[in-house]
């Protein structure tokens, strides 16, 4: 793992949630979805989704628009009923298909899309809604609306508050009866981009603070990658994925996931016993926890599928010495030398020969677009046309330079037999 | 499940774009489905609603298939019957031509030039609406005695209707994106140009949705026509109820009214489907339209204004203002005294207003919240009422009572039966209107909260469609106000209301003692009409 800090992506996204992971690992089970599906019509939304969540984490369900992220908060918050499955909270089982506990008996807290506040109700009837008469005066509202930083709001209507205070007046309104769990519904697509992260963190504070289990369901990798201390990730009514942001980052189950989550160079590669040889880049070091092996039951199994494949890693290695395979490179794994000339760039050096064909700067970092000098390689094919490379702050190249590219950390990859199984 | 059953044979009758497989997969929904989440009570009255709201259909139907097929023939195919097509015919394209001329050319001059007191002539352009039409033919008849015929309906009803297609196509107009007509113009089209070939697209739908309910108010007229002496299907089959008690002629000619009624419906339901495809160019925020600069043109518009709103407004006022002030001997004794007959008119209406909302909302609800087949067929079945006349509505009701609950036939239950019926379309369009303001998810939220559903409808989803409630209560309120041909043939004898009491003066032609009970009616209806208009048409600016 050590050999992974110097990721300008992972480093940000190392928070002080790495002592709720651990703790997550040993705490019991909370929510248990085992084989649930669920159609609207004929058409299928959910297809056998398996997803373990545990006390005290804040869980990313992270998909495109009609993986069934929603549908499946629906069925949770008890919205709707699921057709096949159960779902488990705590030692209850609260949905088997054949009957179901109504949303009000499950102390599920359900933070909607827009908020959906009462609108004929002021902030703090928002948030006493759901407390029972007698604990409306106990303080309760109070300690939350100081918690959500609401104080002064407390006599205002929703459509006199802007839409982060409205995302956080329903945050507490859920709150407020101390649910088990609570679910949040998309809760910063409605916001505009500059308001979205600093939203994102009070949101984030809020929970933490209140130690509170939480599902979020989002589109927005950036969002669940810094926000969760788990994702799941649905495709097609089913969990692709579910582990840290760093595993998933670092080790997709495949290649379509690692595309998902974020920019990804994918290259031809061959495995050997001591890496995976990509030809003109070199034999690169493969990640311990992937080892060929990531494929593998496609994450299907739950929380318990990544920690599975670090264990396997170098028998699997091992086993399939030899076989194709295709390797994920991030763009910031690449690092960037400028050739003076054509000669320099022919040196012994160590790296591929390319050309910047174009340069996106965005301030905190800079993506080239470069094209291999193939040409002048003997191993044309295992390349391909152009990579994604990220430079760090600082770098700005103009098109037509010319530079030499090397992969400074372990890769992951995918034996194709087990790609081309997934799909 | 009587119930259903009902609903189910009578969709196909009452409503012919439903096919018959369609109600009947609706009804195997209901016992097969197993995600049958809808609540019993809320299924259960909406299907009693739609069972009460079908019920004068189809003893409609009874009454004239007891008659037996020769003789309902002999009823219906005879020059009779091909003489008041004709009239009909001939006054619906008269009057809806008319109309929509006048009312588009209103509705463009208000809201897209810069005409001088635009809310002013908006507002008088629509007062007239809320003037029943039986007072309005009375003033010009009064006035002007040898109007009569085609061209005395034509004038009375033009008059009367026009704000009907001027309301929906200046609301079109308002929606309508700028943006086409700016692109129109870049494109190098004239201002009339721009008009014909991108303006009258955009209204299109608001103006033939207009037209036919112009023509739906015409086949339901029988009070103007009466005055003006033009005979139509209503005062044909009006004559033939209550003159010549000739129940099965009357139910035949009632059977092609209702007919006409429905397939003007249906034709509007399929206007209105296609208002979907008008799509707006730009997103984001609406920018008000373009307005045309009059310059001297202003003369000429501001009379037109003037024309328009002094005979359809200021004409019935100052005529009904003139005869108050005459005295004119009358052999007719007044039944009720203006009070007496305001009083029964304000509890009638008062309960007939609180009764169709009680129709209307577990409807509404069902329709909005559990979306389905079934929910489809008892919305069609409720909104079909539409398309019937009033007349035959207290007729079939007459039926029923005469035959089958006889304690019931003349008593205020029964005229309070019909008016909710009746206007029950005009409270479910309201509720679900209304509904609109109180989406399913915020229901979720209270019973994710813990509150339980009754709670949580209690606590959340009433308090959001009250103002909703509160517009569709007033608006059966004012529709039963004006009401005249249902309340003549199931009023209670010796009890009069307004409308009755009026009628009986004029029938007798004593205009100056008739010029009270309709002075208290204009009052009544036109006075909250106002102001419910003004207040809809703020919360449309907002």
């Amino acid at each position: 793992m050590t050999q992974l800090a110097e990721l300008p992506r992972l480093e940000s996204a190392a928070r002080p949630a790495s002592a709720a992971e651990s703790q997550s690992e040993s705490a019991p089970s909370l929510v248990r979805i085992s084989g649930l599906y669920k159609s609207y019509g004929a058409t299928p939304v959910l297809r056998g989704v398996d997803l373990t969540i545990r006390t005290g984490a804040l869980t990313a369900v992270l998909g495109p628009s009609g993986s069934g992220k929603t549908t499946m908060l629906r069925l949770l918050a008890g919205f709707e009923r699921a057709d096949r499955g159960q779902i488990e909270l705590g030692d209850r089982t609260v949905d088997n298909a054949r009957s179901a506990v109504p949303p009000e008996k499950r102390r599920i807290g359900y933070v909607p899309q827009d908020g959906a506040l009462f609108p004929h109700l002021t902030v703090r009837e928002n948030v006493g809604f759901g407390l029972p008469r007698a604990q409306r005066r106990s303080g309760r509202i109070e300690e939350l609306l100081e918690l959500t930083d609401l104080g002064g709001m407390a006599s205002r209507y929703p459509h006199q508050l802007s839409g982060g205070q409205q995302q956080r007046v329903a945050l507490a309104r859920a709150l407020a009866p101390r649910p088990d769990l609570v679910l949040l519904d998309e809760p910063f697509s409605a916001l505009d981009a500059a308001l979205r992260t600093s939203v994102r963190a009070e949101v984030l504070a809020i929970l933490r603070a209140t130690a509170c289990t939480a599902i979020l369901v989002t589109h927005d990798q950036d969002e669940a990658l810094s926000m969760a201390d788990r994702i799941a990730v649905l495709r097609e009514g089913r969990v692709v994925q579910h582990g840290t942001a760093r595993e998933l980052y670092d080790t997709p189950a495949d290649p379509q996931l690692a595309c998902f989550l974020g920019e990804a160079n994918l290259l031809d590669a061959t495995l050997t016993p001591s890496g995976a040889d990509l030809g003109p880049l070199g034999l690169l070091p493969v990640l311990p926890e992937c080892g060929g092996g990531c494929a593998e039951g496609e994450g299907a199994k739950g929380a318990g599928a990544s920690s599975n494949g670090a264990k396997d890693a170098a028998a699997a290695t091992t086993a399939s010495v030899g076989a194709t395979a295709t390797a994920l490179i991030r763009p910031e794994q690449f690092s960037v030398d400028v050739c003076d000339d054509a000669a320099d760039a022919d040196s012994a050096r160590a790296g591929i020969p390319g050309l910047v064909e174009r340069c996106d700067y965005y301030g905190h970092d800079a993506m080239l677009t470069v094209r291999p000098q193939a040409e002048r390689t003997d191993n044309v094919r295992r390349l391909p046309e152009k990579l994604l490379v990220r430079m760090p702050a600082g770098g700005q190249l103009s098109a037509g330079t010319l530079v030499k590219l090397t992969v400074r950390s372990p890769i992951a990859v995918w034996r194709a037999e087990d790609v081309a199984a997934a799909a | 499940m009587q119930e259903g059953a009902l609903a189910a044979n009578g969709a196909p009758m009452s409503a012919p774009s439903l096919s018959p497989a369609a109600a009947a997969a609706a009804v195997s929904g209901l016992v097969a489905s197993r995600r049958a989440r809808r609540p019993p009570v809320l299924l259960g009255l909406s299907l009693a609603a739609s069972a009460l709201v079908l019920l004068p259909m189809l003893f409609l139907v009874y009454q004239a298939a007891q008659a037996g097929w020769a003789p309902l023939q002999r009823l219906l195919f005879r020059s009779l019957t091909a003489h008041l097509l004709i009239n009909t015919i001939e006054l619906a394209v008269c009057v809806t031509v008319l109309c929509a001329i006048l009312g588009t050319a209103a509705a463009y001059a208000t809201e897209r030039t810069d005409l001088p007191l635009r809310r002013m002539w908006s507002a008088l352009i629509v007062i007239p609406l809320a003037i029943p039409d039986f007072i309005v033919g009375y003033t010009w008849s009064s006035l002007w005695p040898s109007l009569h015929g085609l061209a005395g309906a034509v004038l009375v009803m033009t008059l009367s209707l026009n704000p009907l297609i001027y309301l929906p196509v200046k609301a079109a107009l308002r929606e309508a994106d700028p943006g086409l007509e700016e692109a129109a113009r870049s494109l190098g089209l004239s201002p009339l140009g721009t008009f014909r070939r991108v303006t009258l697209h955009q209204i299109r739908p608001a103006l033939i949705g207009g037209s036919l309910v112009v023509c739906l108010a015409l086949l339901a007229e029988f009070g103007a026509f009466e005055i003006l002496r033009f005979q139509t299907f209503t005062t044909t089959i009006f004559t033939e109820f209550t003159l010549a008690y000739s129940t099965s002629a009357a139910s035949a000619l009632a059977l092609v009214l209702v007919l006409l009624g429905l397939g003007v419906l249906v034709a509007r339901h399929y206007a209105a489907g296609r208002h979907g495809r008008v799509s707006r160019a730009s997103g984001g925020a609406r920018r008000p339209p373009i307005r045309h600069r009059l310059g001297l043109r202003v003369i000429p518009v501001t009379l037109g204004c003037l024309a328009l709103t002094g005979l359809s407004l200021g004409v019935p006022i100052s005529t009904l203002g003139y005869w108050l002030t005459r005295t004119q001997p009358t052999t007719l004794p007044a039944v009720a005294p203006v009070p007496t007959a305001a009083e029964t008119t304000l509890l009638y209406a008062l309960l007939a207003a609180g009764g169709a909302i009680l129709l209307a909302l577990p409807v509404a609800l069902l329709v909005e919240r559990h979306p389905g087949p079934l929910s489809r067929v008892l919305e069609s079945v409720t909104l079909s009422v539409q398309g019937l006349p009033g007349l035959v509505i207290a007729m079939a009701l007459v039926f029923f009572a005469v035959r089958y609950a006889f304690p019931l036939y003349q008593s205020p239950i029964l005229m309070v039966a019909a008016y909710s019926v009746l206007f029950c379309p005009l409270a479910l369009v309201s509720v679900r209107a209304s509904l609109a303001h109180a989406p399913a998810r915020l229901e979720e939220t209270a019973r994710s909260l813990g509150k339980r559903p009754l709670a949580a409808l209690l606590r959340v989803t009433l308090p959001l469609i009250a103002p909703g409630l509160a517009a569709g209560f007033c608006l059966v309120f004012l529709s039963v106000v004006t009401e005249l041909t249902a309340t003549l043939l199931l009023l209670p004898s010796g009890v009069k209301t307004l409308a009755t009491q009026f009628w009986a003066f004029q029938n007798d032609q004593s205009y100056a003692a008739a010029a009270p009970y309709a002075t208290a009616i204009v009052a009544i209806a036109v006075v909250p009409g106002y102001l419910l208009g003004v207040w809809f048409d703020k919360k449309r600016g907002a």
